[in-house]
C-alpha cells in the first residue's frame, strides 16, 4: 500500500517537472534574451544565455530612446487606470449588492434577474457600438473610456451578494434598533464582513483591467496615453530591430501582477474556487 | 409603524442600486441594443451620420453571397475560430484535470507547481505572446534551436495551429486546474477507501468515484472554456496575423477590421455588427446547449 | 488576524492609488501627461488649440523622425516668425483617426498636419483639406521648380493644389560589400543590380548557404517590380487592376527564387541575415539606415533590384504638408507657406534621420551629399509614389497575399482574382 503511494507520487512528480520545464522555459528565454547586447543578437545567432550580461536593455527603458514606445509611461497609464476601475468596481457593486441582499424593493427581483441574465450576453456584440457612445461622450484616448464601460460588470454582485447573504441577518436588525442608517449599517457593518468577498473582487478587477487588450487597442490610439497591454504589441512590432529591448520591457510589464500574484495568489486560488462554486 | 418606515426609506434602495444601473444602461444596455440593430444597418462609425436600415441584407451577404469578399471574410473567419474551439477546448479541460490529479497526490514541490502552473493567468495577452513568439523564431527561438530544426512554426500548418493552441494552454489552464484541486479535496475519502478495499484499480475508482463527484465543477469549467475560447483573438492577431493563407485569421479579427479599418477607408460597422451577432447567437446557443446537457445528467 | 491586514493595506493601497488617478484625469493633464509633446486634438477637454498667433501642426512622427522635426520647428521659431509652430507629434493611425473629426466637428483643428501622399485623393475627396493655392501665391517661396518633381505632382487634384512635399523615402537596395565582392565583383559597376544578374551568381551563393536577396517587406518589393514592368495599380482610377500577367510574373519569378534558396525563407528575419554575413542584397527602407549603422558591417546602398538595368524603378511615399479645412485668415495662411518653405534650405536634420528632403536645394548640400540614400533623389523617374485614391485597400490586399504567394501556400491565379475582388469590394462599400 504505502509503496503504491510512493510510485504515484512519483509519477506525479516527473509529469508535474515536465510541465514545469515548458512553463519555465519562455520564461527563461525572455530574461535571457533581455540581459543581452542586441548587437551581440544580431551578429552571433542563437545562444541561450548572453556571452556577456548587460542591463542595457533595462536602462533603456528609462531613456530617450523609447521615445515610440515609452514604457515607463504606460506602465503608470495602467497603474492609474488599473486601481481606479478596481475602486470603482468595489464602491458600485458592492453598494448594489448590498441593496439585492438586504432590502425589499420594488422591481428588486426583476431586476436582479436582468441583470443575471445579462451575464450570458456575449459581449462582441456591444462592442461596435460602445466605441460609438464611448466617442459620443467624448472619452475616445481619455482613461474614462478603459476605467467606466468595465465597472457595470454583474457578476461581480452576484459575488458580493452571495456573500452578503450569508451575513446573519441579526448583526443588521440590532444595529437598525440603535438607530443607525441604512448606510451606516453598509459600511460600519456589512463592509468589514465582506473583505475577503471584496479581495477577490478587486483582485479580479485589478488583473481584468491591467490585462484588456482589445478594447484598449480601440479607444486609445495615442501612444502616450495608451496602457502597457496594448503598448506590449507596439513593443512587439519593435521585435526585429530590437528584440532585446521588448523582452525587457515584456519582463517589467510582468512584474505588478506578478509580484500581486506572489502575495495574494492564496486569494487569486480561493477566488477561483468560490467562483465555480458558487456557479457550479 | 414598520409600515411606515418602510415606506419613507422606500428611496434608499433605489439609491444604492442607481450608480450601477446608470453605468449598466450607458455602457452595457444601450450598445447591446445598438448592436443587435445594427446588424440590420449600413454605417460607418466614424461618420456623424445615422445607421441605414438595410433589412437583411447584411446577413444575405455574410451567409450566402458566395461571390462578395464578405462572404469569403464570414466563412474564413468563423471556421478558424471552430477549428480553435474544437482544438483547444478539449485539452483546456483535460491536462489541468491531469495536473490538478498529479498535484493532489501531493508530490515533492506540490505547491510550487501549483504556483507555478496558475501563474500565466495573471499574465495579460499581449505579455505571454511577446514572451511566446520568440521561442517559435525560426533562427533564434529556443525550440527549434533545442531540437535541432527548421521549422517555420508560425508561417504553416499545423504548426501554427499547435503554436496558438500551445500558448492558449499555457497562458489559461491554470484557472481550471486550481478549480479542479478544489474540487479533488472534496471528493470523499471514504468512498474512496471502501473503493481500494474492495480491490477497485486506480482507474476504475477514478472513471466510476472521482468523475462522478466533481461532475458540477466539470460542467462549469465546460461551459466557461467554451465561451472564452470563442472569444479568440490576440494569440492569432499577434503570432501569425492571421496566416498562413488566413487559416487562422479568426472571427474577431475580422469583425475588428472591417468595424475599425487600419487603414484607411470606412468602417462598415453594418456588416460587422451582423457577424459579431451571428457568432454571438452561437455563443448562446452553446452555453444553453451545454447547460443543457449537464442538467439532464 | 493576518488576512484582515493584508485585506486591508490592498484596500487602502488601491484607494490611495486611485485618488491619485481620479484626481489626475478629473484635471486638465493625467500626472503620465504632463512630460510630453501631447496637448492633443481630438478630445473635448484637451486644450484649445494654439493662440491666435500661433501654427497648430500636426505630425506623424514619433521617436528619432519626431525629435529630427521638433529640431526643425525649434530652429524656425528661433528665426522670430510671427506666428510660432507648436508642434504636436502623434502615431500615425492616432493623426488619421483625429483629423476627421477634428475638422467634422470644428473643433480643436490643426492649422497644418503631415499626411502621407497616397491619403491626399481620399481625404480631398472627403473635404478634409483646404487648398492652398491663394496662400502659395501670397506668399510666393513655394514653386514648383524648388521641389523634387515626383513628390510635387500629387499634391495637385482637379487643378488645385491641397499639399506640398515634405520629403520622398522609400525603398533602397543595401548591399554587403564583402559579399558582393566575393559573389558578384562587377554587377554594381552600373548601380543596378539585375534578376538576369542574380541568376549567374545566386546559385553558388545558395550553395555556400547564402541568400542573394530577401522578402522583407512585400508589398513594397512586389509593387515596385511590378511598376518596372509596366504593372497598373488602376486603369480607371477607381477599380483596381491587379490580376493580370505581369502581376503573375512578379509573384511567380518570386516564388522560384524563393524555392531555388535565392530569396531568404518564410520566416526568416533578413535583417538579422545580413547582419550575419548571410545575404548579400537587402531590400528594405531608407528609414533603416539607422539601424543597419549599428551593425558593424561594411555595406552600400543602391537602387532596387531591376528587371530592366536601365529602368530600377524603386517603390517610394513621401509625407506632404497639408491644410486641414478650417476658417483661415490670409495672414496665417501666408505665415503657414513662410514655415513651410523654410525647409526648402533647412531640412539637413531631416536627412540625417535616413530621409530624402523633396526640396532642390539639399541635393546641393556636401553633407546630404555623402548619405547613404542620397542617390535616390538624383532621378525622379525612377521613383514611383502611388496615388491611386484606394492605395490603403490595394497594400491591404497584398499583405494578405504576396508572403502566401511567394512562399507557396497560395495559388497565384487564385489569389490575384481574390484579392483582386476583395478590392472592388471594399471600394463599392464606401
Amino acid at each position: 500500500m504505502k509503496k503504491k503511494t510512493s510510485i504515484g507520487k512519483t509519477i506525479a512528480f516527473v509529469f508535474c517537472l515536465v510541465f514545469a520545464i515548458i512553463w519555465l522555459a519562455p520564461l527563461a528565454q525572455s530574461l535571457m534574451t533581455s540581459l543581452k547586447a542586441e548587437k551581440e543578437i544580431k551578429m552571433s545567432g542563437y545562444s541561450f544565455f548572453p556571452q556577456t550580461f548587460t542591463f542595457e536593455s533595462y536602462t533603456d527603458l528609462f531613456s530617450t530612446r523609447s521615445d515610440s514606445t515609452p514604457i515607463l509611461k504606460w506602465f503608470l497609464n495602467s497603474l492609474l487606470t488599473s486601481t481606479a476601475a478596481t475602486l470603482l468596481v468595489l464602491v458600485i457593486s458592492s453598494t448594489s449588492a448590498y441593496a439585492y441582499a438586504r432590502m425589499e424593493f420594488k422591481g428588486r427581483n426583476l431586476l436582479f434577474g436582468i441583470l443575471m441574465a445579462t451575464m450570458i450576453f456575449p459581449s462582441i456584440i456591444n462592442l461596435i457600438p460602445l466605441y460609438k457612445i464611448c466617442a459620443a461622450l467624448h472619452m475616445i484616448n481619455t482613461k474614462w473610456a478603459l476605467i467606466l464601460p468595465g465597472a457595470s460588470g454583474a457578476f461581480n454582485i452576484f459575488l458580493i451578494r452571495q456573500f452578503m447573504l450569508g451575513i446573519p441577518k441579526e448583526l443588521d436588525e440590532a444595529a437598525k434598533i440603535d438607530g443607525a442608517s441604512s448606510l451606516q449599517i453598509f459600511t460600519r457593518i456589512i463592509l468589514p464582513l465582506c473583505a475577503p468577498v471584496l479581495t477577490v473582487v478587486a483582485m479580479f478587477a485589478f488583473t481584468g483591467s491591467w490585462n484588456d487588450f482589445l478594447w484598449p487597442t480601440l479607444v486609445i490610439s495615442n501612444v502616450d496615453k495608451m496602457t502597457i497591454t496594448p503598448g506590449m504589441q507596439i513593443l512587439k512590432g519593435t521585435y526585429d530591430v530590437y528584440p532585446s529591448h521588448a523582452m525587457a520591457g515584456g519582463i517589467v510589464s510582468v512584474l505588478p501582477t506578478f509580484i500581486l500574484f506572489l502575495f495574494a495568489q492564496k486569494y487569486f486560488i480561493k477566488g477561483m474556487q468560490l467562483q465555480s462554486a458558487v456557479k457550479g | 409603524m414598520k409600515q411606515k418606515n418602510r415606506k419613507k426609506t422606500n428611496i434608499t434602495p433605489y439609491l444604492f442600486i442607481a450608480p450601477q444601473i446608470i453605468l449598466f444602461c450607458i455602457f452595457f444596455l444601450i450598445p447591446a441594443g445598438m448592436g443587435v440593430f445594427a446588424a440590420f444597418t449600413k454605417w460607418d462609425i466614424f461618420s456623424p451620420e445615422m445607421p441605414t436600415f438595410v433589412g437583411l441584407a447584411n446577413f444575405k451577404e455574410i451567409l450566402f453571397n458566395a461571390e462578395s469578399t464578405y462572404y469569403r471574410f464570414f466563412r474564413t473567419g468563423f471556421t478558424n475560430t471552430l477549428i480553435f474551439v474544437v482544438l483547444a477546448v478539449p485539452l483546456c479541460i483535460v491536462l489541468p484535470l491531469l495536473m490538478a490529479l498529479a498535484i493532489h497526490k501531493k508530490p515533492f514541490g506540490h505547491k510550487f507547481f501549483q504556483s507555478l502552473f496558475y501563474m500565466p493567468t495573471v499574465l495579460s495577452i499581449s505579455t505571454v505572446i511577446l514572451i511566446w513568439y520568440y521561442m517559435f523564431n525560426k533562427n533564434l527561438g529556443l525550440i527549434n534551436n533545442f531540437f535541432h530544426l527548421k521549422t517555420n512554426w508560425l508561417g504553416k500548418q499545423p504548426t501554427a495551429w499547435f503554436a496558438i493552441v500551445l500558448v492558449t494552454v499555457w497562458w489559461t489552464i491554470g484557472t481550471n486546474m486550481v478549480i479542479y484541486i478544489a474540487a479533488l479535496n472534496g471528493v470523499s475519502q471514504d468512498i474512496l477507501e471502501a473503493a481500494s478495499v474492495d480491490g477497485a484499480s486506480s482507474t476504475r475508482k477514478f472513471f466510476s468515484i472521482v468523475l462522478p463527484s466533481i461532475r458540477n465543477q466539470l460542467s462549469y469549467t465546460v461551459v466557461l472554456t467554451t465561451v472564452a475560447q470563442f472569444n479568440i483573438y490576440g494569440q492569432p492577431l499577434m503570432l501569425t496575423s492571421g496566416g498562413p493563407n488566413n487559416s487562422t485569421n479568426v472571427l474577431l479579427m475580422v469583425i475588428r477590421d472591417l468595424a475599425f479599418p487600419s487603414f484607411g477607408g470606412k468602417s462598415i460597422s453594418g456588416l460587422a455588427s451582423a457577424m459579431a451577432l451571428m457568432l454571438g447567437i452561437v455563443m448562446i446557443a452553446i452555453a444553453l446547449l451545454q447547460y443543457r446537457f449537464v442538467g439532464d445528467e | 488576524m493576518k488576512k484582515k491586514s493584508i485585506v486591508s493595506m490592498l484596500l487602502a493601497a488601491s484607494m490611495a492609488m486611485s485618488l491619485v488617478g481620479c484626481g489626475g484625469s478629473a484635471s486638465t493633464a493625467p500626472a503620465g501627461d504632463t512630460a510630453t509633446t501631447g496637448t492633443e486634438g481630438g478630445t473635448a477637454e484637451a486644450a484649445p488649440a494654439g493662440g491666435e498667433n500661433t501654427i497648430e501642426f500636426w505630425s506623424v512622427f514619433t521617436g528619432g523622425d519626431g525629435e529630427a522635426m521638433q529640431e526643425i520647428v525649434d530652429a524656425y521659431n528661433a528665426t522670430n516668425p510671427e506666428y510660432k509652430v507648436v508642434h504636436r507629434m502623434m502615431a500615425q493611425e492616432d493623426l488619421y483617426q483625429n483629423l476627421p473629426l477634428a475638422v467634422q466637428s470644428g473643433t480643436d483643428v490643426p492649422d497644418l498636419a503631415i499626411n502621407h501622399v497616397d491619403r491626399l485623393q481620399l481625404n480631398q475627396e472627403n473635404d478634409i483639406y483646404l487648398p492652398m493655392d491663394e496662400y502659395i501665391e501670397a506668399n510666393g517661396q513655394i514653386t514648383a521648380d524648388k521641389y523634387n518633381e515626383a513628390a510635387w505632382a500629387p499634391g495637385e487634384i482637379d487643378g488645385k493644389r491641397y499639399a506640398v512635399p515634405l520629403d520622398v523615402h522609400g525603398y533602397l537596395t543595401y548591399y554587403n560589400k564583402e559579399l558582393v565582392e566575393k559573389y558578384c565583383p562587377n554587377v554594381l559597376d552600373d548601380g543596378v543590380v539585375t534578376f538576369d544578374e542574380i541568376a549567374e551568381f545566386a546559385p553558388t551563393a545558395a550553395a555556400d548557404g547564402v541568400y542573394s536577396y530577401a522578402y522583407t517587406w512585400g508589398r513594397n518589393e512586389f509593387l515596385e517590380w511590378y511598376a518596372q514592368l509596366g504593372g497598373k495599380q488602376t486603369e480607371d482610377g477607381t477599380e483596381p487592376s491587379i490580376n493580370n500577367d505581369i502581376a503573375k510574373k512578379v509573384l511567380t519569378d518570386w516564388k522560384a527564387a524563393v524555392d531555388n534558396g535565392w530569396c531568404t525563407q518564410d520566416g526568416d528575419d533578413p535583417t538579422n541575415l545580413f547582419g550575419q554575413g548571410q545575404l548579400i542584397f537587402l531590400p528594405e527602407g531608407t528609414w533603416m539606415i539607422g539601424t543597419l549603422k549599428s551593425m558593424d558591417i561594411d555595406f552600400g546602398a543602391t537602387y532596387a533590384i531591376s528587371y530592366d538595368a536601365k529602368k530600377p524603378i524603386s517603390w517610394a511615399s513621401s509625407h506632404q504638408f497639408v491644410m486641414p479645412k478650417k476658417e483661415q485668415t490670409p495672414e496665417k495662411g501666408k505665415a503657414i507657406m513662410d514655415f513651410i518653405a523654410f525647409f526648402q534650405d533647412n531640412s539637413l536634420p531631416w536627412a540625417q534621420v535616413g530621409q530624402c528632403p523633396a526640396t532642390l536645394a539639399i541635393t546641393q548640400n556636401p553633407e546630404f551629399k555623402e548619405m547613404p540614400q542620397a542617390f535616390f533623389l538624383d532621378d525622379p523617374s525612377l521613383t514611383f509614389i502611388s496615388d491611386y485614391k484606394y492605395y490603403g485597400y490595394l497594400v491591404g490586399a497584398i499583405d494578405s497575399f504576396v508572403g502566401e504567394v511567394v512562399f507557396g501556400k497560395m495559388d497565384v491565379d487564385e489569389a490575384l482574382s481574390t484579392y483582386n475582388q476583395q478590392i472592388s469590394d471594399n471600394i463599392k462599400n464606401q
